[in-house]
């Protein structure tokens, strides 16, 4: 590093603008050292130094003085320490050639100047290239520039702090030196001042091959053949008829096509029927118990904090929305400006949970995806969010306030969410008020209701952040993996698998007035969505050798290299094939009903209900817990668990509602054998009705083989089934 | 398939290979654990509802009769140490154990302290209606998590009779972020008296007793038939259910899970010597469960809040709890000892918190988290020490304050797991304990 202490030789050192960014950089405010609650060892600093004064007063006033000696300054505990002079139990974390010593010994020989007024104020950080394409091992250096509001640029290379968000991607030095160190896509990410900015850098994971021979269906496809290229990826072959149409089924309307439909369909000639397939299925009437039943857990909806009325109103009206297919901004604008009864009005319910900060952050995930929690204590560690962003959104709901009311309920005595006259948010360390601001937008208000403002923003057709939150969350929902992801963690440092596709879409909805038919449609359409999900080779490349091709994997970590240059991509970020998806537990268990021709009846509501349709999850059901029904206390797509467990396993063995409901005498096995079924009709019908295909010869023969010897062909039916049922064919969405 | 018993002889072979979680001698459900830690498990008794430290391991005798009580002392094998008369039989053996009369977490409601005991978290607002889930992962599912099952078939983490607390109306027990794999597996109901038949949990039984011909060629023909290929799924999702799976085909197939719970394998000696209540046959039970090699056990010493004796305190205690909880863990400690576990199984009893000094109207005792007692042993902890004092009358420490964390963090030393790892959830670091060292004087 040049001796040069700063690129202002003759200019003070400032506190907020040099020497903080250093301890930023070192690392000593960081939350496992000095930036933790109670910091450490006595010493106190901010969280990457989002409050200057209360960390300039703990160096100069802290530790009797003794961390500051303006007479000696190299005596200073803020230098021995570091340097390990002196016992530190942080280690050595500066040397003394180093540029970030020399500035801070400049500075405490000015007299340790603190926080100014006049301190410059940062417009923006620009980081240079935005984004590199390097093969592995290649290096690039990452500039970074910082403006000020007066104009004044400086090179912040040795005051900014560079990190890797997949360091198994790339890797990158302090000063910003990029080494490609694996295949595929991360950022660096660029932290000055409470900014972060980022540098994509894209590894190639090989060669395309095929790509201009790939059917681009719309501009999904379009954008994708592009990232394929850039990526060096290549997508495998399309699904077999079958394969689509149980598959836009399950992701739509979580129901499985009955054996007649599915004969139809593969029956059916025409060029176009895959088209009209999807629009048919948008059409059915399941559409709306599904939509409601997964917003139902985003908006978590469930009577033990909604109370039974509130729970059903707000179901009611989702169920009435999704029917409508209501346009998704005033969707949001209807629940983010409810007021009056949460019995009687359903968006109401939004605002029953919790008060200011809840709804601050509940809004910020559901229609943002965006985690806003970090900030309201600290300046948020990965995103451009502040203290004060958090509470300039809180400011919105300043005015809501919740009230009992004798006007509503029929001896009155409900409660109900109301607007008041005033209200304000002051920033929880100044105490400054804070008028309404969305995130990284200018302030907005509204006379009547702030939260109006709120909603004009969020459907504002130039403000694409509602619409790709929304984009995200359905093209997750369809492939199981946001383009973002997680799917409710949408911010700068995160940056989605394909962003032009993201924002396309985006564009896309909004163009279409919200219409999220139409982005599902889309979705659907796409060449993308209808590929394989079982061949995972890119079409034209020869398999390495047949052995290594059928050779099992055997368990998870434990890759065969064969498949890795199959598919380099091994998490399927960038859908070169279709990834399965776990059905949910309502999904199960329907699946299961319907395939055993049975019904499973829930308490309080009629036979008929199915899982998918329930309200919540207060219908007390062993199945539906075991496999992951969430509770919906948070507003996260975490809540629902698809991790697997050993109670499902014994479930789906030994337990007794599978097995129950297989041998079900009003069941479909019994009104087979009822009807004299020939068996290997019954053995194609219960393929169909539960993997949605016909069976293989050797699948039919395996059957009939074990139906022949078998004590009774009922018998020999159950067994099949119940096999049937705890394949991985039956239980995944392929 | 041609014939029945080819099947299932196919199936036989096949599930022969990979047993369970076990993949060429390697446990693929573990993470790293420290090696050969002195600790091999640990059985933790939960006494819920929070029992009086006054009337059961921190005896006042000097105090005024309205804090003493009306329960004397006696004189323990430790000279100068004094437990409660109806405590005989552990006063016989306080030289096998250590008592911490010192122990406090300050959190006097039922639901955060019970979140706090078997977590280390606090978890303010804790209630049966909107937060009655775990805040944080439970000890035994850390434990769990990171050391996994020691054999095929068998769980990491056992539950007796069930994870339920608070009249099952709570359930901190359980995994929380580390995900269902690590929630406890629960034994169901333990017979009440020595005398009554145990029912092994329905799932591992085959349903209505199918003929074990016909689940085996169940098992063949799924063999057969599900080809869907496993590594479609990028999530590792299916990988991870055929693990399930196997291990659940294992407990099936292999019972040792049914021959550790079944009580039944016991003579009627020994499920008296337990005592014939339901105390003694689940601490029989944890037994079994140590023998078997579970990592972590925990056994609720409560089916309803039994120790929350806000009325009639002596009375309960002298009838319904001490003499059963004091034959229940004797018998265990010395069964351990016969058995030469006791070195390699820790064993704990802790409380939801104390009750207050001050006997109340009600002749009974109130909620008090500023001090209460826990007995530790076993698991390659030193013996014979009773550490910490209370002040006079037991409201606060006097000598020696040992934080409840500290308590865990011993527990999870001899168990060979550092604390101090992180696990992320939710985009922060969380580590096993945010606080709590080992206790010097115990290792």
């Amino acid at each position: 590093m040049a001796a040069s202490v700063s690129t202002r030789a003759d200019e003070p050192i400032s506190f907020v603008n040099d020497v903080q960014p250093i301890l930023t950089k070192l690392g000593c405010n960081q939350g496992a050292c000095h930036g933790a609650q109670y910091g450490q060892g006595g010493f106190k600093l901010s969280l990457r130094a989002f409050d200057d004064n209360a960390d300039y007063t703990e160096l100069i006033r802290g530790a009797y003085g003794r961390r500051i000696k303006g007479s000696t300054p190299q005596e200073s505990l803020l230098l021995t320490k570091p340097l390990m002079d002196v016992p530190h139990g942080g280690g050595r974390r500066i040397k003394k050639d180093s540029w970030a010593f020399q500035t801070l010994v400049a500075w405490l020989k000015q007299n340790a100047p603190g926080p100014v007024a006049t301190d410059r104020k940062l417009k923006q950080v620009v980081v240079t290239p935005s984004e590199a394409i390097l093969q592995s091992g290649q290096t690039a250096q990452v500039a970074a520039k910082a403006v000020y509001e007066d104009g004044f640029e400086e090179p912040i290379e040795r005051k900014a702090s560079f990190d890797s968000m997949n360091t198994s991607v790339a890797e990158v030095t302090p000063e910003g030196l990029v080494t490609a160190t694996g295949k595929s896509e991360t950022v660096v990410m660029v932290r000055y001042l409470g900014t972060v900015s980022v540098c994509r850098i894209v590894v190639p994971f090989g060669q395309s091959v095929g790509l201009e021979n790939f059917a681009k269906n719309n501009f999904v496809d379009e954008l994708w053949v592009e990232k394929w290229r850039k990526t060096g990826l290549s997508p495998t072959k399309n699904c077999t008829d079958e394969e689509f149409f149980r598959r836009i089924h399950l992701s739509t309307i979580a129901t499985l096509p009955t054996p007649d439909e599915i004969k139809a369909f593969l029956a059916d000639t025409d060029p176009d029927k895959r088209n009209k397939a999807i629009d048919r299925v948008l059409q059915r009437p399941e559409y709306m118990d599904f939509w409601a039943y997964k917003w139902g857990d985003l908006l978590r909806n469930n009577r033990n904090s909604l109370q039974k009325k509130g729970m059903w109103s707000l179901h009611n009206w989702l169920r009435a929305s999704f029917r409508d297919n209501k346009p998704m901004d005033q969707f949001a604008t209807e629940l983010i400006t409810a007021v009056g009864s949460p019995y009687q009005n359903g968006p109401v319910n939004f605002f029953v949970n919790g008060y200011q900060e809840e709804w601050t952050e509940a809004t910020a995930a559901t229609f943002l995806g965006v985690r806003v929690q970090c900030a309201k204590c600290h300046h948020h560690p990965y995103e451009n969010i502040s203290q004060a962003d958090y509470h300039s959104l809180r400011a919105f709901f300043a005015r809501v306030g919740k009230k009992s009311s004798w006007e509503f309920g029929i001896q009155g005595g409900e409660f109900v969410i109301y607007v008041n006259d005033t209200g304000e948010v002051g920033h929880p360390r100044t105490g400054a008020i804070l008028p309404p601001k969305p995130l990284g937008a200018p302030p907005a208000d509204d006379p009547v209701d702030r939260r109006r403002a709120l909603a004009a923003w969020l459907s504002d057709k130039s403000n694409p952040a509602y619409a790709r939150n929304l984009a995200n969350r359905y093209w997750g929902y369809y492939f199981g993996r946001g383009l973002v992801s997680p799917i409710d963690d949408m911010r700068v440092t995160n940056p989605a698998a394909n962003s032009e596709l993201l924002d396309a879409l985006a564009r896309d909805l909004i163009a279409h007035n919200y219409d999220v038919k139409h982005l599902m449609r889309t979705i659907m359409r796409s060449h993308v969505y209808q590929l394989s999900a079982t061949e995972r080779r890119a079409e034209g490349v020869n398999p390495p050798s047949a052995a290594a091709n059928s050779a099992p994997r055997e368990l998870g970590g434990l890759t065969s290299p064969a498949r890795q240059d199959a598919n380099p991509d091994g998490d399927n970020r960038y859908v070169t094939h279709f990834s399965p998806t776990r059905l949910k537990a309502e999904q199960l268990l329907d699946a299961v009903d319907f395939a055993c021709g049975t019904q499973e009846k829930f308490p309080e509501v009629p036979l008929g209900f199915r899982a998918i349709a329930l309200p919540d999850s207060n219908f007390p059901n062993e199945f539906l817990d075991a496999f992951g029904r969430p509770r919906r206390v948070i507003t996260c797509e975490c809540e629902r668990s698809d991790t697997p467990s050993m109670t499902q396993a014994l479930l789906m063995i030994s337990g007794g509602l599978l097995n129950r409901k297989v041998a079900d005498s009003n069941g479909r096995i019994a009104k087979l054998v009822k009807a004299n079924t020939p068996d290997d009709q019954v053995v194609d019908e219960l393929v169909l009705c539960s993997l949605s295909r016909m069976p293989t010869p050797d699948e039919k023969q395996a059957a009939l083989a074990e139906i022949a010897t078998a004590s009774s062909p009922q018998e020999g039916y159950e067994d099949f089934l119940w096999t049937l049922l705890n394949t991985r064919e039956f239980q995944f969405n392929h | 398939m041609p014939n029945t018993s080819a099947s299932r002889r196919a199936f036989l072979q096949a599930s022969g290979v990979a047993a369970g979680a076990f993949v060429g001698g390697r446990n693929v459900f573990a993470e790293s654990t420290n090696a050969n830690p002195p600790a091999k498990r640990a059985i933790v008794f939960l006494l819920q509802g929070g029992c009086s430290q006054l009337d059961t391991w921190d005896m006042k005798p000097e105090a005024p009769a309205e804090y003493r009580g009306e329960f004397d002392s006696i004189a323990t094998a430790t000279p100068g140490y004094r437990l409660c008369e109806h405590m005989p039989m552990l006063a016989a053996r306080t030289n096998q154990f250590n008592v911490l009369r010192s122990v406090h977490h300050g959190t006097p409601s039922h639901e955060a302290a019970i979140h706090w005991v078997l977590t280390g978290y606090d978890y303010p607002g804790a209630n049966t209606t909107t937060k009655n889930r775990n805040d944080k992962p439970s000890v035994g599912s850390f434990v769990a998590k990171v050391k996994g099952s020691s054999q095929p078939g068998l769980p990491a983490y056992f539950c007796v009779p069930d994870k339920g607390q608070l009249g099952d109306r709570v359930r901190y027990a359980d995994s929380h972020f580390l995900g269902m794999a690590y929630a406890p597996f629960e034994s169901g109901p333990v017979p009440v008296d020595a005398d009554s038949p145990y029912r092994v949990p329905q799932p591992l039984v085959m349903f209505r007793d199918m003929p074990v011909t016909r689940f085996g060629d169940r098992q063949g023909l799924l063999q057969q038939l599900d080809k869907f290929q496993r590594d479609a799924d990028a999530t590792g999702m299916m990988t991870g259910m055929d693990q399930f799976r196997r291990t659940a085909l294992d407990m099936i197939n292999h019972p040792v899970t049914q021959a550790a719970i079944d009580l039944s394998q016991e003579t009627r000696e020994t499920r008296l010597r337990f005592g014939s209540n339901k105390f003694g046959q689940r601490a029989l039970m944890a037994r079994r469960l140590a023998e078997a090699g579970v990592p972590f056990t925990l056994v609720n010493l409560s089916d309803n809040q039994d120790w929350d004796t806000h009325t009639d305190n002596f009375n309960a205690m002298k009838t319904r709890l001490l003499p059963l909880l004091d034959r229940a863990v004797a018998t265990l400690l010395d069964e351990l000892s016969e058995r030469g576990l006791l070195d390699s199984t820790l064993v704990a009893v802790v409380s939801e918190f104390g009750r207050t000094p001050k006997i109340n109207n009600n002749v009974g005792r109130d909620h008090w988290s500023d001090v209460f007692s826990v007995m530790l042993t076993g698991g390659g902890l030193k013996t014979g020490q009773v550490l910490g004092t209370s002040n006079a009358r037991a409201e606060i420490p006097q000598d020696r304050p040992i934080h409840y964390n500290d308590v865990l963090a011993t527990i999870y030393r001899q168990l060979g797991i550092a604390t101090d790892r992180v696990f992320m959830h939710e985009g922060r670091p969380v580590p096993i304990l945010y606080q709590g060292t080992p206790i010097p004087e115990l290792i």
